[in-house]
Protein backbone atom coordinates (compact mmCIF):
# COMPACT_ATOMS: atom_id res chain seq x y z
CA UNK A 1 0.00 0.00 0.00
CA UNK A 2 1.85 3.60 -1.03
CA UNK A 3 1.64 6.81 0.98
CA UNK A 4 1.70 8.55 -2.19
CA UNK A 5 -1.51 7.45 -3.31
CA UNK A 6 -3.43 7.55 0.16
CA UNK A 7 -2.22 11.53 -0.26
CA UNK A 8 -2.81 11.66 -3.99
CA UNK A 9 -6.25 10.20 -3.04
CA UNK A 10 -6.92 12.24 0.24
CA UNK A 11 -6.02 15.54 -1.90
CA UNK A 12 -8.41 14.26 -4.96
CA UNK A 13 -11.33 13.92 -2.11
CA UNK A 14 -10.67 17.09 -0.29
CA UNK A 15 -10.83 18.77 -3.63
CA UNK A 16 -14.08 17.61 -4.20
CA UNK A 17 -13.72 14.49 -5.97
CA UNK A 18 -15.82 12.14 -3.72
CA UNK A 19 -15.27 8.94 -5.59
CA UNK A 20 -11.64 9.32 -5.20
CA UNK A 21 -12.32 7.68 -1.85
CA UNK A 22 -13.62 4.53 -3.12
CA UNK A 23 -9.94 3.84 -3.56
CA UNK A 24 -8.82 4.33 0.18
CA UNK A 25 -12.00 1.90 0.99
CA UNK A 26 -10.68 -0.40 -1.55
CA UNK A 27 -6.99 -0.09 0.19
CA UNK A 28 -7.62 -0.44 3.70
CA UNK A 29 -11.16 -2.13 3.35
CA UNK A 30 -9.25 -5.84 5.14
CA UNK A 31 -7.50 -4.05 7.57
CA UNK A 32 -10.19 -1.91 8.98
CA UNK A 33 -12.36 -4.56 9.23
CA UNK A 34 -10.09 -7.57 10.55
CA UNK A 35 -9.29 -5.26 13.00
CA UNK A 36 -13.00 -4.47 13.89
CA UNK A 37 -13.07 -8.14 13.96
CA UNK A 38 -10.72 -9.10 16.09
CA UNK A 39 -12.82 -6.33 18.28
CA UNK A 40 -16.18 -8.01 18.11
CA UNK A 41 -15.51 -11.59 16.88
CA UNK A 42 -18.53 -10.97 14.60
CA UNK A 43 -18.35 -10.83 10.60
CA UNK A 44 -21.19 -8.44 10.33
CA UNK A 45 -20.75 -6.57 12.99
CA UNK A 46 -17.13 -6.03 12.29
CA UNK A 47 -18.09 -4.44 8.58
CA UNK A 48 -20.51 -1.98 10.22
CA UNK A 49 -18.02 -0.99 12.27
CA UNK A 50 -15.27 -0.76 9.75
CA UNK A 51 -18.16 1.16 7.44
CA UNK A 52 -18.72 3.66 10.18
CA UNK A 53 -15.10 4.05 10.45
CA UNK A 54 -14.65 5.19 7.01
CA UNK A 55 -17.44 7.03 7.06
CA UNK A 56 -15.95 9.01 9.86
CA UNK A 57 -12.55 9.19 8.13
CA UNK A 58 -14.15 10.80 4.96
CA UNK A 59 -15.77 13.30 7.39
CA UNK A 60 -12.72 14.40 8.81
CA UNK A 61 -10.27 13.68 6.16
CA UNK A 62 -8.97 16.98 6.65
CA UNK A 63 -7.69 17.03 9.48
CA UNK A 64 -5.06 14.30 8.70
CA UNK A 65 -1.61 16.26 9.33
CA UNK A 66 0.78 14.75 6.93
CA UNK A 67 3.78 14.53 9.21
CA UNK A 68 2.12 11.14 10.32
CA UNK A 69 1.39 8.05 7.83
CA UNK A 70 -2.50 7.89 6.67
CA UNK A 71 -2.63 4.49 7.84
CA UNK A 72 -1.68 5.52 10.90
CA UNK A 73 -4.24 8.36 11.14
CA UNK A 74 -6.56 5.75 10.22
CA UNK A 75 -5.60 3.23 13.02
CA UNK A 76 -6.06 5.57 15.03
CA UNK A 77 -9.44 6.95 14.18
CA UNK A 78 -10.50 3.54 13.74
CA UNK A 79 -9.07 1.91 17.05
CA UNK A 80 -11.02 4.80 18.89
CA UNK A 81 -14.34 4.25 17.24
CA UNK A 82 -14.30 0.51 17.61
CA UNK A 83 -13.21 0.69 21.56
CA UNK A 84 -16.00 3.55 22.41
CA UNK A 85 -18.59 1.17 20.06
CA UNK A 86 -17.59 -1.84 21.82
CA UNK A 87 -18.38 -0.48 25.45
CA UNK A 88 -22.04 0.54 24.06
CA UNK A 89 -22.82 -2.95 22.16
CA UNK A 90 -23.38 -5.99 24.32
CA UNK A 91 -20.09 -8.01 25.02
CA UNK A 92 -20.10 -11.48 23.01
CA UNK A 93 -18.06 -13.42 25.56
CA UNK A 94 -18.54 -13.02 29.56
CA UNK A 95 -15.83 -11.59 31.88
CA UNK A 96 -12.95 -13.81 32.39
CA UNK A 97 -13.98 -15.09 35.89
CA UNK A 98 -17.10 -15.38 34.87
CA UNK A 99 -16.73 -17.20 31.87
CA UNK A 100 -14.41 -19.58 34.08
CA UNK A 101 -17.47 -19.72 36.58
CA UNK A 102 -19.75 -21.30 34.04
CA UNK A 103 -17.52 -23.56 32.44
CA UNK A 104 -16.84 -25.14 35.63
CA UNK A 105 -20.09 -26.15 35.90
CA UNK A 106 -19.70 -27.85 32.54
CA UNK A 107 -18.50 -31.67 32.13
CA UNK A 108 -15.11 -30.91 31.25
CA UNK A 109 -13.37 -33.18 28.05
CA UNK A 110 -10.09 -34.64 27.92
CA UNK A 111 -9.02 -33.13 24.95
CA UNK A 112 -9.92 -30.72 22.98
CA UNK A 113 -8.91 -29.60 19.59
CA UNK A 114 -6.35 -26.81 18.35
CA UNK A 115 -8.83 -24.66 16.38
CA UNK A 116 -11.11 -24.53 19.72
CA UNK A 117 -8.20 -23.47 22.23
CA UNK A 118 -6.91 -21.16 20.05
CA UNK A 119 -10.98 -19.65 19.54
CA UNK A 120 -10.86 -19.92 23.57
CA UNK A 121 -7.16 -17.73 23.59
CA UNK A 122 -8.59 -15.07 21.38
CA UNK A 123 -12.04 -15.26 23.24
CA UNK A 124 -10.12 -14.78 26.25
CA UNK A 125 -8.21 -11.36 24.82
CA UNK A 126 -11.91 -9.69 24.37
CA UNK A 127 -12.60 -10.48 28.56
CA UNK A 128 -9.87 -9.22 29.92
CA UNK A 129 -9.88 -5.50 31.22
CA UNK A 130 -10.01 -2.74 28.18
CA UNK A 131 -6.90 -0.98 28.54
CA UNK A 132 -5.48 -4.93 28.18
CA UNK A 133 -7.50 -6.04 25.45
CA UNK A 134 -6.37 -3.05 23.26
CA UNK A 135 -2.75 -3.39 23.66
CA UNK A 136 -3.04 -7.29 23.42
CA UNK A 137 -5.18 -6.62 20.26
CA UNK A 138 -3.41 -4.12 18.54
CA UNK A 139 -0.35 -5.51 19.03
CA UNK A 140 -1.12 -8.91 17.37
CA UNK A 141 -2.89 -7.18 14.69
CA UNK A 142 0.02 -4.75 13.85
CA UNK A 143 2.35 -8.16 13.46
CA UNK A 144 3.45 -7.43 17.21
CA UNK A 145 4.80 -3.71 16.25
CA UNK A 146 4.72 -1.80 19.30
CA UNK A 147 5.44 1.54 17.87
CA UNK A 148 2.34 0.71 15.43
CA UNK A 149 0.30 -0.39 18.14
CA UNK A 150 1.50 2.90 20.51
CA UNK A 151 0.02 5.32 17.98
CA UNK A 152 -2.91 3.52 16.98
CA UNK A 153 -4.24 3.83 20.77
CA UNK A 154 -2.29 6.86 20.73
CA UNK A 155 -0.16 6.30 23.90
CA UNK A 156 3.61 6.13 24.84
CA UNK A 157 5.34 2.64 23.66
CA UNK A 158 6.38 2.19 27.03
CA UNK A 159 2.99 2.08 28.28
CA UNK A 160 2.04 -0.40 25.76
CA UNK A 161 5.10 -2.66 26.76
CA UNK A 162 3.70 -2.65 30.43
CA UNK A 163 0.32 -3.22 29.31
CA UNK A 164 1.17 -6.03 27.39
CA UNK A 165 3.45 -7.87 29.83
CA UNK A 166 0.42 -7.00 32.51
CA UNK A 167 -2.48 -8.29 29.85
CA UNK A 168 0.12 -11.63 29.37
CA UNK A 169 0.30 -12.53 32.61
CA UNK A 170 -3.44 -12.06 33.28
CA UNK A 171 -3.97 -14.19 30.34
CA UNK A 172 -1.34 -16.93 31.11
CA UNK A 173 -3.28 -17.31 34.82
CA UNK A 174 -6.70 -17.79 33.72
CA UNK A 175 -6.19 -19.66 30.46
CA UNK A 176 -5.60 -22.56 32.00
CA UNK A 177 -8.94 -23.36 33.39
CA UNK A 178 -10.63 -22.10 30.92
CA UNK A 179 -8.83 -24.35 28.84
CA UNK A 180 -9.60 -27.70 31.34
CA UNK A 181 -13.07 -26.69 30.80
CA UNK A 182 -13.75 -25.65 27.34
CA UNK B 1 0.79 -22.24 28.55
CA UNK B 2 4.15 -20.90 27.46
CA UNK B 3 4.29 -17.36 26.07
CA UNK B 4 5.35 -18.13 23.06
CA UNK B 5 2.43 -20.58 22.46
CA UNK B 6 0.10 -17.59 22.92
CA UNK B 7 1.71 -15.62 20.58
CA UNK B 8 1.50 -17.79 17.92
CA UNK B 9 -2.07 -18.38 18.69
CA UNK B 10 -2.79 -14.56 18.62
CA UNK B 11 -0.34 -13.56 15.85
CA UNK B 12 -1.35 -16.71 14.03
CA UNK B 13 -4.95 -15.57 13.00
CA UNK B 14 -5.96 -15.77 9.17
CA UNK B 15 -7.64 -12.87 8.55
CA UNK B 16 -11.07 -12.62 7.23
CA UNK B 17 -12.22 -11.52 3.99
CA UNK B 18 -14.65 -8.41 3.72
CA UNK B 19 -17.57 -9.40 1.45
CA UNK B 20 -17.71 -8.46 -1.83
CA UNK B 21 -20.57 -5.78 -1.79
CA UNK B 22 -18.18 -3.48 1.29
CA UNK B 23 -16.67 -1.08 -0.79
CA UNK B 24 -19.99 0.07 -2.52
CA UNK B 25 -21.77 -0.14 0.80
CA UNK B 26 -19.28 2.04 2.13
CA UNK B 27 -19.27 4.43 -0.79
CA UNK B 28 -23.44 4.71 -0.62
CA UNK B 29 -23.36 6.01 2.63
CA UNK B 30 -20.22 8.35 1.72
CA UNK B 31 -22.16 9.59 -1.35
CA UNK B 32 -25.31 9.52 0.02
CA UNK B 33 -23.07 11.75 3.14
CA UNK B 34 -21.74 14.10 0.73
CA UNK B 35 -25.05 14.80 -1.28
CA UNK B 36 -26.67 15.47 1.40
CA UNK B 37 -28.09 18.88 1.53
CA UNK B 38 -26.90 21.19 4.30
CA UNK B 39 -29.10 21.31 7.45
CA UNK B 40 -31.22 23.62 7.42
CA UNK B 41 -30.98 26.04 10.73
CA UNK B 42 -33.71 25.13 13.07
CA UNK B 43 -35.82 28.25 13.32
CA UNK B 44 -38.88 26.18 14.61
CA UNK B 45 -36.56 25.70 17.56
CA UNK B 46 -35.13 28.46 18.06
CA UNK B 47 -38.18 31.20 17.23
CA UNK B 48 -39.19 31.06 21.22
CA UNK B 49 -35.61 32.12 22.15
CA UNK B 50 -35.52 34.32 19.24
CA UNK B 51 -39.11 36.29 20.58
CA UNK B 52 -37.67 36.31 24.04
CA UNK B 53 -34.76 37.88 23.10
CA UNK B 54 -36.78 40.47 21.44
CA UNK B 55 -39.38 40.97 23.99
CA UNK B 56 -36.36 41.23 26.45
CA UNK B 57 -35.12 44.72 24.63
CA UNK B 58 -38.48 46.56 25.21
CA UNK B 59 -38.46 45.53 29.09
CA UNK B 60 -34.76 46.43 29.88
CA UNK B 61 -35.75 50.12 28.81
CA UNK B 62 -39.22 49.73 30.53
CA UNK B 63 -36.91 48.98 33.52
CA UNK B 64 -34.38 51.92 32.89
CA UNK B 65 -37.12 54.19 31.94
CA UNK B 66 -38.53 53.66 35.67
CA UNK B 67 -35.25 54.01 37.36
CA UNK B 68 -34.72 57.54 38.90
CA UNK B 69 -33.01 59.91 36.85
CA UNK B 70 -29.89 61.26 38.34
CA UNK B 71 -26.76 62.61 37.09
CA UNK B 72 -25.86 59.00 35.61
CA UNK B 73 -27.11 55.86 35.74
CA UNK B 74 -28.26 54.68 39.23
CA UNK B 75 -26.93 51.07 39.07
CA UNK B 76 -27.47 50.50 42.70
CA UNK B 77 -31.16 51.50 41.86
CA UNK B 78 -31.41 49.11 39.00
CA UNK B 79 -29.48 46.27 40.46
CA UNK B 80 -32.29 46.23 43.51
CA UNK B 81 -34.77 46.74 41.27
CA UNK B 82 -33.71 43.54 39.03
CA UNK B 83 -32.16 41.39 41.50
CA UNK B 84 -35.64 40.32 43.44
CA UNK B 85 -37.18 39.60 39.49
CA UNK B 86 -33.77 38.01 38.70
CA UNK B 87 -33.79 35.43 41.75
CA UNK B 88 -36.65 33.58 40.54
CA UNK B 89 -34.92 33.41 36.83
CA UNK B 90 -31.85 31.71 38.82
CA UNK B 91 -33.76 29.52 40.81
CA UNK B 92 -35.27 28.06 37.37
CA UNK B 93 -32.36 27.43 35.72
CA UNK B 94 -30.91 25.40 38.33
CA UNK B 95 -34.23 23.46 38.74
CA UNK B 96 -33.45 22.75 35.11
CA UNK B 97 -29.86 22.06 35.60
CA UNK B 98 -30.34 19.49 38.15
CA UNK B 99 -33.83 17.53 36.31
CA UNK B 100 -31.04 17.03 33.52
CA UNK B 101 -28.55 15.94 34.97
CA UNK B 102 -31.25 13.17 37.09
CA UNK B 103 -32.48 12.44 33.75
CA UNK B 104 -28.75 11.81 31.98
CA UNK B 105 -27.83 9.93 34.94
CA UNK B 106 -30.84 7.86 34.52
CA UNK B 107 -30.36 7.02 30.97
CA UNK B 108 -26.57 6.43 30.98
CA UNK B 109 -27.69 3.94 34.30
CA UNK B 110 -30.22 2.68 32.30
CA UNK B 111 -28.14 1.62 29.14
CA UNK B 112 -24.97 0.16 31.15
CA UNK B 113 -26.65 -1.42 33.78
CA UNK B 114 -30.14 -2.75 31.76
CA UNK B 115 -30.30 -5.53 34.63
CA UNK B 116 -30.19 -3.23 37.80
CA UNK B 117 -34.10 -2.35 39.00
CA UNK B 118 -35.15 -5.77 36.55
CA UNK B 119 -37.53 -7.78 37.96
CA UNK B 120 -35.59 -11.13 38.40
Amino acid sequence: MSAEEDAADVARVLAGDVSAFEAIVGRWQSPLVNLAYRYCRDRARAEDLAQEAFRRAYRSLASWRREAAFSTWLFALATNLYRSEIKRLPPLSAPLDEGVAALDRRAAEPLIDEERRDRVIRNAVLALPAKYRDALTLFYFHGMDIARSAASLGVPEGTIKARLSRGRDILRSKLPSLLRNA
Amino acid sequence: MKPEEIDRVLAGESDIVPSSGFVTSVMDAVIAEATAPPLAFPWKRAWPLVAGFAALIPWLAFLLSRSPVTDGPDLYAWFQMIVPMATGWVAAALAMTVAITVWSLVRTFARYFPSVGAQP
